[in-house]
């Protein structure tokens, strides 16, 4: 019957055309560009502070591998009264301590000194665009699957040689292509701006990343890779929310709105969330994927991969609600 | 006897609890133009919505030439074209583009083709501009080009003279004629004015609350329409007031309205009519037969609303 690439095809078609789509490449440009003159902006304020005030101790360079290791055996006493305690809460940021011994026992024993300075990679992996890439996309979802029911374009959509699954799948692909290009751009766009206003100091140098409990020496540019990628992880885990949403509501308002506000509200949520042994079950708690390998699982009882399969679980849920209600109930 | 290009067979459609239609069975042939009638809210436009697959079939099922709706939807619909209701289009693209995505649907339509609907259709000079620019007329010209874009076998068309002008609503039966003619097309056309549809279509059937009321061509509702043996004309005289009169005299049934003198008569009693006014000296400038609106009274008959 009809040739699913042409569905594809014109899917894609459909969501260039529109105007905002290609407003919105622009804006995430210049937001990422827009965030990092601001922290540059922030920065130099209050370095002129501190030289107004204070000068920084500088270090001699022999004794930073007998701070680390005090630092080590105060941290220890720190986990060991906390994996003591029967309350969830107080033992959160269990994960955050053993990493930092252990990066901390990685670099004695590598005679790695820790940089006095965020290096260039670590601003690429920090950064934290997604949520914008992860908002935009949310807004040509609702607009492309929701949106044709507003318009009530999707009835002349429908009468036509596809299967209404295929007519479905065609605008996720199509959506999730897009969200890949934001979050590129976004990417490539972080790369310059950084470059531009805090320089490439440090783009030699590796990182230490902190998977599956232990420390993973990789050179910084992978690193920024698999911190990134995981960081599009988050932007897909709320794309297919709102996708889902889309078709089950069929309200553009209602799915953008209610996937933003999870998006924004969810590290909230995770603060009130991780107080409880079942809050990781939630899945807007556990979507901070990359923080996981850059310092450590928010809250105790939680690992990357179980993140992972939990929000895997909850989309698998919502694409399944999506597409039974999208192929079952009449279009009006 | 070959397949029929549309079958319906005993169609049921509820909705919570409701029935909206029941028992709607139809066989449209190759190349006909049927007519499907029926006041507001018969089901016209829920039946519609069944056989292009917007509205699950509660009951019974639906064939497109041989090929069911419920099963084979994507081979029962390579070969419809249609609109339902108003037909929506994307605003933010122009015309011409609106038509090349719904010509990529089907991968063997060229430039030529879509070019060739445009012209039909009379878009020529909008096709460009963006569809939210169009008036209610351009986009039912819009939607009738995307819907016989592919040369479908079958075409549905609900209530598609809405917002056509009187030269839109006479061009559209041109070209439904001449594409079941010459293309072959078998089409449903939906309306709620039978005087409409006589014209144009070889069969109607009409449908009321919901259920098939009857399916009859053309001739055979003319026909219904006279065989009471009375005449339904229009008079118009020189001086309306004192032919009426002259007519009331000879006991013939009239009533004068501002296009003229409605007369119902006997039809073997029309050339004596004629005489009689001819010998009062009344000057006859026009006498129309109101066919039409006998249809009509045919259709109020069957649809039973005359007794509301
Ligand atoms: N979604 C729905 N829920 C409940 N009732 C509905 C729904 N859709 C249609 N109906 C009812 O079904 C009946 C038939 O509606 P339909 O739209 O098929 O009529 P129609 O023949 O197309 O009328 P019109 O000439 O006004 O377009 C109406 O009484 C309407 O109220
Ligand atoms: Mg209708």
């Amino acid at each position: 019957m009809g040739n699913f690439l042409s569905l594809v095809s014109v899917e894609n078609i459909k969501l260039w055309k529109r105007f905002s789509t290609k407003l919105m490449v622009l804006i995430i440009v210049v937001v990422v560009f827009g965030l990092s003159g601001l922290v540059k902006a922030e920065q130099s304020i209050v370095q002129n502070q501190l030289n107004g005030t204070t000068q920084t101790t500088s270090q001699a360079s022999g004794d930073w591998k007998q701070q680390l290791q005090a630092t080590n055996v105060s941290l220890q006493q720190q986990i060991d009264t906390e994996e003591k305690s029967t309350v969830q809460r107080e033992k959160n940021n269990l994960d955050t301590l053993k990493m930092e011994i252990a990066k901390n026992n990685y670099r004695i024993e590598n005679n790695m000194q820790p940089q006095k300075d965020s290096g260039f990679w670590d601003w690429i992996s920090s950064f934290g665009f997604a949520p914008f890439v992860a908002l935009l996309a949310i807004i040509a979802c609702s607009g492309l699957i929701a949106g044709e029911f507003s318009d009530g374009t999707m009835k002349t959509m429908i009468s036509r040689p596809f299967a209404r699954w295929q007519i479905l799948t065609a605008k996720f692909i199509v959506v999730a292509v897009y969200s890949i290009i934001l979050m590129i751009l976004g990417y490539l766009a972080l790369l310059g701006s950084i470059a531009i206003f805090f320089g490439i100091g440090g783009a030699g140098s590796p990182m230490l990343l902190w998977i599956g409990g232990n420390v993973v020496n990789v050179p910084g540019f992978v690193g920024s890779l698999i911190t990134n990628g995981l960081d599009y992880l988050f932007v897909l885990v709320y794309l297919i929310f709102a996708f889902a949403l889309s078709a089950v509501s069929r309200s553009r308002a209602l799915a953008t709105g209610l996937s933003i506000f999870l998006m924004f509200g969810g590290s909230f949520i995770a603060l009130l969330a991780q107080n409880f042994d079942w809050g990781k079950y939630i899945f807007f708690a556990d979507t901070s994927f990359s923080a996981f390998v850059m310092s450590g699982a928010p809250f105790y009882g939680i690992t990357l991969g179980l993140a992972l399969l939990i929000c895997a679980i909850y989309c698998v849920g919502f694409i399944f609600a999506g597409y039974f209600t999208f192929a079952k109930r009449d279009i009006s | 006897m070959p397949t029929a290009v549309l079958k319906t067979a005993n169609v049921k459609k509820m909705i919570g609890k409701r029935t909206i239609v029941s028992n709607i069975s139809l066989e449209l042939h190759a190349g006909e133009i049927f007519g499907f009638l029926g006041p507001n809210g018969a089901g016209k436009t829920t039946t519609i919505r069944m056989i292009v697959g917007l509205s699950n079939i509660t009951e019974g099922n639906i064939f497109i030439n041989g090929h069911s709706v419920r099963s084979e939807f994507r081979e029962a619909m390579r070969d419809v074209g249609c609109i339902v209701e108003n037909p929506e289009m994307y605003k933010y693209m122009s015309g011409l583009d609106n038509l090349k995505i719904f010509a990529t649907l089907y991968g063997n339509i060229d430039k030529a083709r879509i070019d060739e609907v445009v012209k039909i259709v009379g878009l020529e000079n909008a096709i460009g501009d963006k569809v939210k620019t169009y008036s209610l007329g351009m986009k039912q010209r819009l939607g009738i080009a995307q819907a016989i874009l592919q040369r479908p076998k079958l075409l549905i068309l609900d209530e598609p003279t809405n917002g056509l002008d009187p030269a839109g609503i006479k061009a559209m039966r041109a070209l439904l004629r001449n594409l079941s003619q010459n293309e072959g097309m078998t089409v449903l056309v939906s309306s709620h004015i039978l005087g409409e549809m006589q014209q144009m279509c070889d069969r109607v059937g009409i449908i009321n609350h919901g259920q098939m009321v009857t399916v009859k061509t053309v001739d055979e509702l003319t026909g219904m329409s006279q065989t009471s043996g009375k005449a339904s004309l229009l008079l118009r005289t020189g001086d309306n007031a004192k032919s009426a009169e002259v007519l009331v005299e000879a006991g013939i049934e009239n009533h004068e309205e501002s296009d003229g003198i409605h007369v119902n008569i006997a039809a073997d009693k029309v050339p004596e009519m004629v005489r009689l006014l001819v010998g009062a000296n009344a000057d006859i400038f026009g006498m129309d037969s109101m066919e039409s609106q006998s249809l009509e009274d045919v259709f109020m008959k069957l649809t039973g609303e005359e007794n509301k």
